[in-house]
Order: C-alpha cells, then sequence, then structure tokens
C-alpha cells in the first residue's frame, strides 16, 4: 500500500477535526478526497504531509513514517496546493532544478523531465520567470510541474484544476492517467465533481471529519440504491445519510 | 466617507503603526550599534571639518546633494488595496484627501533635505565665500528638491524631469551661481503644478503605498519582526549563473536555495555592499585617526552580520521549505554569514592598511571575524 491512513485524529491544537479515519491510496489508483467545506480535506492533507501532528493512529508512506525517517518520507510526497506557494526569488527552472535536487532525482533525468512537462504544459516560455509576473494559471502550472519533477511516488493534490485553462486541465488529467500506469498514486481533493467521476478509481467522502461513504461509483450507486446516479447525486445522498 | 474624514482616518491608523514599530526599534538591540555608529560618524566628521583644508572643494558636496537628494523619492499615499473596490463611488470627490496627501508629501520631502543639508552646509561655510542670504536660499531651494521628489512620484511625473532639473542646480552651485538654485527649484515647482492629477490615479496610488510602506517595514525588519513583509529581488544573472555552479546534490539544496537569496535580496549582498561603501567612507573620513580606522572594521562588520543574521528569514518561513526534504539549512547559512564576514573583512581591512599602514587594523580585522562568527553560530 503506497499510503496507508490508520485510525488518524488529529487536527489544530486541541481541536479535533478527524475522528479515527482510514484512507488507503494504492500503486496506480487515483483516489478523489471529496467532501463539503469544513468537511476535513485539508486537514487530512496537512496530516498527511506532516504539518499537523497526530493526535492518534498512523499515516505511512511506501512503509515510512514521518517520525522515524522524515527525509526519506517526505521524498515519497509531492504536493499540488490550492493556493500555489512559489519562492518570488527564484525563477521557474531554478524551482524545478530545487526540487529535483532536494528529492535526489538524477540531474540528467530532472532537466529532460522538466523540460517534458514544461512542454506539455505550454510553460516553456515561462521557465526564466519569476513568479512575480505569472498569472494565477501560471502559478498553478508551476507547482504542478515542481511536484511532477519530483517522480515521487505519491502526489497529493488538493483542487489541482482551479485557475487552469481547459487545455492545461486535460493535459493534466492525461499526466495523472500516465502516473497511474506507471505505477505511482494520487489522492485527489476536488469539487469538480463531474471531472473526478471520469478520472477516479475510487473516491473517500469526508464529512465532519469521519468518512461518511467511501468506494468505486458502482459500488456507491449500489449502496445508495441510485442505479444512474451520478457522483454529485451520490454525494448528496451520503450528506443526508450523514445528517441525519 | 468624506475626503476629509478618510484623510483622518488613515492618518491616524498610520501614524499609530508608525508609533507602534518606532517603539519596538526603539527596544530593539541594533539600536545601540545605530546610536554608535551615529556617534563615530559625529566624531569623524567632527574632527574632519577641524582639519579640512580651506581649498576643499565644499561646492562639490552641495552640488553633489542637489543631485542625490532627488536620487531617491518616496511618497505615501495612506490607500490600500480595499480601495479599489470601496473608493470607487466616491473618487470624482477625492480632491481634498489628494491634497492633504500632496502636503504630507511635500512637507515629508523637505525634512528629508534639511538634515543632510544641515550637515554639508557646516562644510560649505568653511570652504566658500558665501552670504547667510546665500544660504538660505540655498537650504530653501534644497528643500523645494526633497518636497518635489516625492511630489513628482505622485503626479506620475518621470524621475528624470526631476533629475534634469537637479543637475541644473547643482551646475549653478558649482560655478559659484548657488543663489539661482531657488530659481530652477520654483521652476520645478512650477512644472508639478501644471502637471499634477485632476482625478485620483487609485492604482498608481495604492501601489506608491504598498512601496512606500515595505520600505519602512524593511527598515523595522531590522530591528523587529515584521510580519508579512514583502521583498523585491532582483535578478543577479552574472551572480546568478556563478550559483548555478553549486554543486547538484541533495545534500546541498539549502546551498543553491539560500544563495539565491543572498544574491538576489536587498538584505543580503546588496546590504553587504551598502555597508562596506558606507565604512570606506567613514575609514577615509577618519583616516588621520589610525585608532578610528581599525575601529571602523569591526564596527561595520558588527552592524553587518547583525543585520544579515535574519536574511534567510522569507525562505524558512515559507511553506515549501517545511514540506520538503533539503537537508541541512544551519550549515548552508553558517556558511554564507562566513563568506560574507571575511570577504567584507579583507575589504576593509586592506583599505585599512592603505588609509593608516596601522597594526591596529590587524587587530580590528580579529575582532571582526570573531564577531561575524558569533553571529553565524547564533
Amino acid at each position: 500500500m503506497l499510503l496507508d491512513i490508520k485510525d488518524l485524529s488529529g487536527g489544530y491544537g486541541s481541536k479535533t477535526v478527524l475522528h479515527d479515519i482510514n484512507i488507503e491510496v494504492d500503486r496506480g489508483e487515483l483516489v478523489g478526497l471529496i467532501g463539503l467545506n469544513g468537511a476535513g480535506k485539508s486537514t487530512t492533507i496537512k496530516h498527511i504531509l506532516g504539518l499537523l501532528p497526530v493526535k492518534t493512529g498512523s499515516v505511512r508512506i511506501n512503509g515510512l513514517d514521518l517520525t522515524t525517517n522524515e527525509t526519506e518520507y517526505r521524498r515519497q510526497v509531492a504536493y499540488i496546493p490550492e493556493q500555489p506557494m512559489l519562492y518570488e526569488q527564484l525563477t521557474l527552472r531554478e524551482h524545478l532544478r530545487l526540487m529535483a535536487q532536494g528529492y535526489d532525482v538524477e540531474e540528467a533525468i530532472a532537466t529532460e523531465r522538466a523540460q517534458h512537462y514544461a512542454e506539455r504544459l505550454r510553460m516553456t516560455k515561462q521557465l526564466e520567470w519569476f513568479p512575480s509576473v505569472f498569472s494565477k494559471g501560471m502559478k498553478q502550472k508551476a507547482m504542478i510541474l515542481c511536484a511532477l519533477v519530483t517522480g515521487s511516488e505519491l502526489l497529493i493534490v488538493d483542487e489541482p484544476f482551479v485557475g487552469l485553462d481547459p487545455l492545461a486541465i486535460r493535459e493534466l488529467l492525461q499526466i495523472f492517467s500516465e502516473l497511474k500506469q506507471d505505477g505511482k498514486g494520487i489522492l485527489m481533493s476536488t469539487h469538480i465533481l463531474e471531472t473526478a467521476e471520469r478520472h477516479c478509481n475510487r473516491f473517500v467522502l469526508l464529512h465532519e471529519g469521519h468518512i461518511a461513504a467511501e468506494g468505486t461509483t458502482t459500488a456507491l450507486r449500489a449502496r445508495y440504491g441510485l442505479q444512474d446516479g451520478t457522483l454529485d447525486d451520490l454525494y448528496v445522498a451520503a450528506i443526508e445519510e450523514a445528517e441525519l | 466617507m468624506n475626503s476629509q474624514s478618510l484623510w483622518k482616518e488613515r492618518y491616524q491608523a498610520a501614524m499609530t503603526e508608525t508609533v507602534k514599530y518606532t517603539r519596538y526599534m526603539a527596544n530593539g538591540g541594533l539600536l545601540f550599534t545605530v546610536y554608535f555608529v551615529i556617534l563615530y560618524g559625529l566624531v569623524v566628521y567632527g574632527r574632519f571639518l577641524d582639519q579640512l583644508d580651506p581649498s576643499f572643494p565644499g561646492r562639490f558636496v552641495m552640488a553633489a546633494l542637489f543631485l542625490i537628494l532627488p536620487l531617491y523619492r518616496t511618497s505615501r499615499t495612506f490607500l490600500v488595496e480595499a480601495d479599489q473596490v470601496f473608493l470607487l463611488p466616491v473618487l470624482a470627490k477625492l480632491s481634498s484627501f489628494m491634497q492633504q496627501v500632496r502636503a504630507y508629501n511635500a512637507v515629508f520631502g523637505i525634512i528629508r533635505a534639511v538634515i543632510p543639508f544641515l550637515a554639508v552646509v557646516v562644510l560649505y561655510v568653511r570652504t566658500e565665500q558665501t552670504t547667510p542670504l546665500e544660504l538660505v536660499l540655498l537650504g530653501v531651494a534644497l528643500a523645494l528638491f526633497g518636497a518635489a521628489a516625492n511630489l513628482s512620484k505622485l503626479e506620475g511625473i518621470a524621475h528624470r524631469t526631476v533629475l534634469l532639473y537637479a543637475f541644473g542646480a547643482a551646475l549653478l552651485v558649482i560655478i559659484d551661481m548657488a543663489w539661482m538654485t531657488i530659481v530652477v527649484a520654483l521652476l520645478l515647482m512650477v512644472v508639478l503644478h501644471l502637471k499634477r492629477q485632476d482625478h485620483l490615479p487609485l492604482r498608481e496610488w495604492i501601489a506608491l503605498e504598498q512601496e512606500s510602506r515595505d520600505r519602512f517595514y524593511r527598515l523595522a525588519n531590522w530591528f523587529v519582526d515584521v510580519p508579512h513583509l514583502s521583498a523585491t529581488y532582483k535578478r543577479r544573472r552574472l551572480l546568478s549563473n556563478m550559483v548555478e555552479r553549486i554543486p547538484y546534490r541533495a545534500q546541498t539544496t539549502f546551498d543553491y536555495l539560500y544563495v539565491k537569496q543572498f544574491i538576489r535580496s536587498g538584505d543580503g549582498i546588496g546590504l553587504i555592499v551598502r555597508l562596506t561603501l558606507i565604512g570606506a567612507v567613514f575609514m577615509w573620513l577618519a583616516s588621520g585617526n589610525e585608532l578610528f580606522v581599525a575601529l571602523a572594521i569591526p564596527a561595520f562588520a558588527g552592524l553587518t552580520s547583525f543585520q544579515l543574521a535574519p536574511f534567510t528569514k522569507a525562505v524558512d518561513q515559507h511553506l515549501l521549505t517545511r514540506l520538503l526534504p533539503f537537508g541541512n539549512a544551519v550549515q548552508a547559512k553558517r556558511k554564507i554569514i562566513r563568506f560574507a564576514a571575511i570577504s567584507q573583512c579583507i575589504v576593509l581591512t586592506l583599505l585599512g592598511f592603505f588609509l593608516s599602514g596601522s597594526i591596529y587594523v590587524v587587530g580590528g580585522a580579529a575582532l571582526a571575524l570573531v564577531i561575524g562568527e558569533y553571529y553565524a553560530r547564533k
């Protein structure tokens, strides 16, 4: 199992947001993490990234725990945040070198990978630019490139489509598909359910810090008795059931 | 909200913030170093004036002041980003607010001009044949240039226009027609008046305020931690290409990141160059006194290292830095502070030997290195 979250409870300070959640992402899987605002999606991501301390339970990536080997743990996971966060003092090319260097990617491979993905996301012209002159979409693409150049086994993606143009969205989904074929795992938090329905293998539906439902679209349809239901319908049904 | 209440509210808020940061700064440890440098400067300058040869070209120093003063211009407008939405309905009724902003910037520009004028005028009267009336006219002309520099930015007038008039005034000082500078200054004020903005240029003035605040925050940041300080970076292509030669290894990731920060930010290499140049000027002014020349080395090394120590803050506080497997940050930071301290020490020591030829310089250099190492390990 690539990502293995077991009985995780956590949150901010004394406030517990997540209650005994279990999430797994296997190699070759794209798992959609969905839920209302404040359901705990971002908190879950922060726990995976080691930004919040785990209260009870465990988070392991590729069998590694953050507390036992932090550097190796971090090298297993790359992150595409919802809000782009780039170093103002580095150009895009320098960001890509920095990321690859930190993740111990061989220099030749990093250069080739950076060029390849920059071309696909139409960012080659921007490689020597500073983030201060990027548009919102360009910043988002830069974050995607930074994550892709690492070649990490697990990709954590938070609302990746915000600010992207339709061509970039299509290309990104194609890249996700290729990464899955290469045996990488992806956990994607999103509100764009139509896209998620078409591209995710499974879904984890969070509600008020608990897992309200999980499984494939087929399994969820069977559970809620909505044979032709879209993910939107299933989402609403799951929320209604959780709030009963 | 009307124009008057907007001005009152914004001005009071700005003053409250300025007082708050000034209090923090007054309690900061660096202030003692600043006091020391100012006192040291006053003593050195006093001795320099005492030994001044009447043939010293004082008029060139005054002319240089006319050129240097308008090089730096800063304007406050007291507007915030949200104003581009919320002030739109009353935009046409803000002429009184604009006048208040102009008055503030003019007064601030005058104050900025008077202080260096007082420093230079004591040198000028010792070397030039002048009259009290001419000195007053010179002072007023310089004060007007100080005001004009700030106002020109406010009115969106090209910097080169102000510099051209300043160049004219400097020439008049050099050819011994200093009293005429007032005419040039008044002409410039007329130009500014004719080209003033009738309608409040909202976006431009908001940007000016942000720029001005950032300058103040950067200064305050020397003494206390300023949250949300936005920094500006320069590409510095040549140095940047040299940094690309840092070995590509996971262990040197922080070296790469910090060195880029160091060369591109005003808190890194820019700070060292500025303080080394100021130190060199101090040493030149004190060149008659071996002890003063030697003391300048640790004094400026201390001032530099103290301010350089937090240069990695912008990187350290960045979320990416916390998320990524970048290696050993402490060692990378120490390397840079040591390198900077040693480089500056070499430059100032060589200059010290050149100016005084005294053995005291070695003691000053040794002390400077100890101070540099202290801040590197801190």
